[in-house]
């Protein structure tokens, strides 16, 4: 923390308040450019609504294509949110300060995007009513099979987006005061209502801590759930190779905190350069997340050699067939190739050394590297698993996705952008709470003729 | 819970010199009273029953078969889950720069000197461990006749524990040597003598602390490393391997995670028992149970999920296999050591942890501590147990659940001396090793500090770079 200028509270205010409270040009033409992409996988959609799945490149044996390998990514993007915030704020790590809310604010919008996948995947997005409670058709004694992981999903995943919705509303009260105090008109009633009489007297904080401290603790098993869930849905299929595997579930979760933590540092990345945020979002930041980012793809990449080479220990032809496609035939092997190199042996090796760590342009392309290989791993995980030839299986297709499916996956990238612009707009995605705190907790301790930073710590 | 000032045993180190930090430890450790001698002795002579046990059993069964050996495989893994995953106690906070860890880095180090029995109780079963040719082995199960890799896996788990062992011992030598140069000003006679050998020269010159700290992180990374393989190879070579059909890819993992816990435990029942019988209260204090009870809960928690997460996929998937599995390690005649298991890792560490008021606390991290050894102790016996109890190793797959092996008085003897065999080594080594860390301790008081904020005196905690 050796670059911490000392900021104010005023400072502090203007500073993060500024692109809610005097928005750029540059910002509405953003947002509108993403926008227009968002109606463009709508439309996508809506062709598809239209003229039935057999727009999208589905061919026996493949029935999961782009749009589920799409789905998994998203709920793993979301898994930095809590992974971030809960985590680091029970053990109080000084620096998640700047990190958290954009981690949150990323975690709703990546699972409401993930959320919809299903529905596209499905082309008659109205079916899904027969899946809720209540489309149950108990009249006709047809109940749900709640030993399904199909049923699991929306329930936990509807969880995870209620609690941490919850979550972000609580922690954001606060910050809400600040802008009821400095906004007119409509949005100073809307600020108003959403601030709930907030006037920062010591019963307040202490409330509002109390609940930060329990949601947190609270929400960390949802968050387990809703990706062991997802892993449940291929694990528990025993004709699949590949899938039917022990360790799916905890493996699913740490590559989703691979790829999550990843995605929270390319946002903070974008925020940085695009609010001229160097005095909040710091180098020691970005060094801090690179160090945690280490210790979490080293245990993923020891969670991926065990799962991969399990493929090979029962010495069973179709398994051994299926890492022979991974492994060796186009366009998988290509794939294959760039995953490895994407997700662990490039930016791995390069998180190792401070310079890299501390530079903001190299964390950004390094992180983004990491999803693009971490999205290559959920597909070579669905797809060539898919495509093995099963017993009974009378058909026997490939799987190449259509230009309606590559536009949806394109859009979903928009609609998580526009959704965090659309917050930045409304509300500050740094916390003006957690930043003065850190200015007041943060001192310095003299070690003889070096001054060495420090904190206070509650305990 | 705390004990003096408001702030408990911090206000109390802090206060204290270097020199006199230095006094308590080195005095403690040079001194060696009688009753430390009747512990080394009944130690001793457990350890020496555990080898009688041994001999027993050899002569009754011999070596040439793996299913007579299940207990004793228990009581290697068990050893390789907790004193061997000691260390990573002290090498995780470390690289976290975390302050609390300081006073029991030692105590964590030190386990790692039980290596040496892991190595003696791996000879016999290397022995009677079948060959890997023509059955599931993680050792490329279709190159073994072919002779590659050669020495599959015998010769792998040998180097894989050797390994581990030596990079122990470098890594708590390396940590100890400014200790070592401290302590041999005072000391006299052959302790002088090797203090002045294992402290190779140190002067603390600023050259000989930076390559103390990259030594520290190397070796620190490289064990870290070498632990997780050990119990990837333990698991499937001691383990599954043995089980036609099973594959299990989360039991590697899972024990490597009940490592992680069942080290967290046996630090915390060490520091208990150090702090009192060395007088330690204000070095060792409630700021590290506290800190490491957070660990156990977290990771008992973690223990739980992955262990659900393997049962969930092996109960759905209702293949005869998996049944058999099921009734193998869990609900057939390891049923009571397995719902023990359950209640021992799980559920009383949720249960008593998870109230702030016993996490925060000596007795309940330690009560809780000693539950999960038992835990680990008994989750060792299912797994190996069971597994060495298949005798057609190369069959296809499990078409049938064999009995339950109840132990002989040879293997309770072998187990007994296992477990004393460990603390022997550890209660030895803590004579000559300053079981605090001298070092790490005169450093965290350099970088703490109780001061004011308005007007409530609080922690000042300094993080270098």
């Amino acid at each position: 923390m050796q670059q911490r200028p000392t900021l104010t509270e005023i400072e502090i205010n203007r500073d993060l308040l500024r692109p809610t409270l005097a928005t750029p040009m540059w910002f509405y033409g953003l947002m509108m450019f993403l926008f227009l992409i968002v109606a463009g996988a709508l439309g996508a959609f809506a062709w598809a609504i239209n003229h039935g799945t057999g727009v999208y490149g589905l061919n026996r044996p493949v029935m999961w294509g782009f749009l589920l390998v799409n789905f998994v990514f998203w709920v793993g993007i979301s898994h930095a949110g809590v992974m971030l915030s809960a985590i680091l704020r029970l053990a109080n790590a000084e620096w998640r300060r700047p990190a958290t809310r954009a981690a949150e604010v990323l975690t709703v919008f990546a699972l409401g995007t993930a959320a919809l996948h299903p529905l596209f995947h499905l082309g008659r997005p109205w079916r899904i009513y027969w899946s809720m409670p209540p489309g149950y058709d108990f009249g006709r004694g047809i109940w749900p099979d709640i030993r399904s992981p199909f049923v699991w999903d929306p329930t936990a995943i509807s969880t995870y987006l209620t609690s941490t919705a919850l979550f972000v509303g609580l922690l954001l009260i606060p910050d809400i005061a600040v802008l009821r105090d400095r906004s007119s008109g409509m949005m100073q009633r809307v600020y108003s209502m959403m601030s709930l009489g907030w006037r920062g007297n010591t019963r307040q904080w202490k409330l509002q801590i109390i609940a930060g401290f329990l949601l947190s603790a609270l929400i960390l098993p949802v968050f387990v759930s809703v990706h062991s869930i997802v892993s449940w849905d291929f694990a528990v299929q025993i004709a699949v190779e590949g899938w039917n595997a022990t360790i799916f579930a905890p493996y699913f979760v740490i590559g989703a905190v691979h790829s999550g933590v990843a995605g929270v540092i390319t946002v903070l990345a974008l925020l940085r350069w695009l609010f001229k945020w160097e005095n909040y979002i710091r180098d020691d930041h970005f060094d801090a997340l690179a160090r945690l980012l280490i210790v979490v793809a080293v245990g993923w990449f020891y969670f991926f050699v065990i799962e991969f080479m399990m493929g090979f220990y029962p010495n069973e032809e179709p398994e051994l067939s299926l890492r022979n496609l991974q492994l060796t035939e186009w366009p998988f092997n290509a794939a294959f190739i760039v995953f490895a190199l994407m997700s662990f042996f490039v930016p791995v090796p390069l998180w190792m050394f401070r310079k890299v760590r501390r530079n903001v342009a190299l964390m950004f392309w390094t992180t983004v590297m990491v999803n693009i290989g971490m999205w290559l791993e959920r597909f070579l995980i669905i797809v060539p698993s898919l495509m093995r030839k099963q017993v009974l299986t009378f058909n026997w297709g490939s799987y190449n996705p259509s230009p309606i499916e590559l536009i949806l996956v394109g859009g979903s990238f928009a609609m998580v952008f526009l959704g965090v612009l659309t917050f930045v707009k409304f509300f500050p995605i740094i916390p003006l709470a957690d930043a003065k705190e850190g200015e007041i907790m943060a001192t310095e301790i003299r070690v003889g003729k070096v001054m060495v930073p420090a904190a206070y710590r509650e305990e | 819970m705390h004990n003096g000032g408001p702030h408990g045993h911090h206000v109390d180190l802090l206060v204290r010199t270097p020199a006199k930090v230095n006094d308590e430890v080195l005095g403690w450790t040079m001194r060696t009273s009688p009753k430390y001698w009747l512990l080394v002795s009944a130690l001793a002579g457990v350890t020496l029953l555990g080898f009688l046990g041994f001999i027993i059993k050899a002569g009754d069964d011999g070596l040439d078969s793996h299913l007579p050996w299940g207990y004793l495989a228990a009581g290697l893994a068990f050893v390789l889950t907790t004193s061997l995953s000691a260390p990573l106690v002290a090498i995780a906070p470390r690289l976290a720069k975390a302050h609390w860890s300081r006073p029991i880095s030692r105590i964590a180090e030190i386990w790692s000197v039980a290596g040496l029995l892991v190595l003696l109780i791996m000879i016999p079963l290397l022995v009677s461990l079948p060959s890997a040719d023509d059955r599931n082995t993680m050792w490329f199960y279709n190159k073994i006749a072919e002779g590659w890799p050669p020495g599959a896996p015998h010769l792998y788990i040998a180097l894989t524990l050797i390994f581990l062992f030596i990079n122990g011992m470098g890594l708590l030598w390396a940590s100890a040597i400014p200790d070592f140069a401290t302590a041999r000003e005072d000391a006299t006679g052959w302790r002088r003598v090797w203090y002045v050998r294992l402290s190779l020269g140190w002067v603390g010159t600023k050259r000989q602390w930076r390559a103390l700290r990259a030594g520290l992180g190397v070796l620190g990374a490289f064990y870290f490393m070498f632990l997780v393989f050990a119990h990837t190879v333990v698991s499937f070579d001691f383990g599954q391997s043995l089980v036609p059909g099973q594959r299990d890819s989360i039991l590697p993992t899972w024990q490597a995670l009940g490592g992680i816990q069942s080290a967290l435990a046996l630090i915390i029942v060490s520091a208990f028992v150090i702090r009192a019988a060395g007088g330690f209260k204000d070095y060792i204090g409630v700021n590290q149970f506290w800190s490491m009870a957070k660990l156990m809960l977290a990771s008992s928690l973690l223990w739980m999920y992955f262990w659900w997460s393997g049962f969930i996929v092996l109960w759905y998937g209702k293949t005869p296999l998996q049944q058999n599995l099921l009734q193998l390690m869990w609900f057939g005649p390891y049923r009571t050591i397995f719902i023990m298991t359950l209640l021992m890792s799980f559920a009383v560490p949720l249960l008593i942890l998870m109230w702030n008021g016993a996490r925060k606390s000596v007795i309940g991290p330690t009560i809780v501590a000693l539950f999960i050894l038992t835990g680990a102790f008994l989750d060792k016996i299912r797994i190996y147990v069971s597994s060495y109890s298949i005798e057609d190793v190369n069959a296809h797959t499990l078409d049938y659940v064999p009995a339950g092996v109840t132990p002989e008085s040879a293997d309770i003897m072998m187990l007994m001396g296992v477990v004393s065999g460990a603390i022997l080594l550890f209660a030895l080594a803590l004579k000559f090793i300053p079981i605090i860390n001298l070092w790490e301790t005169r450093e965290g008081m350099l970088l703490q500090e109780i001061r004011p904020l308005k007007r409530l005196p609080l922690k000042v905690l300094a993080k270098p770079e």
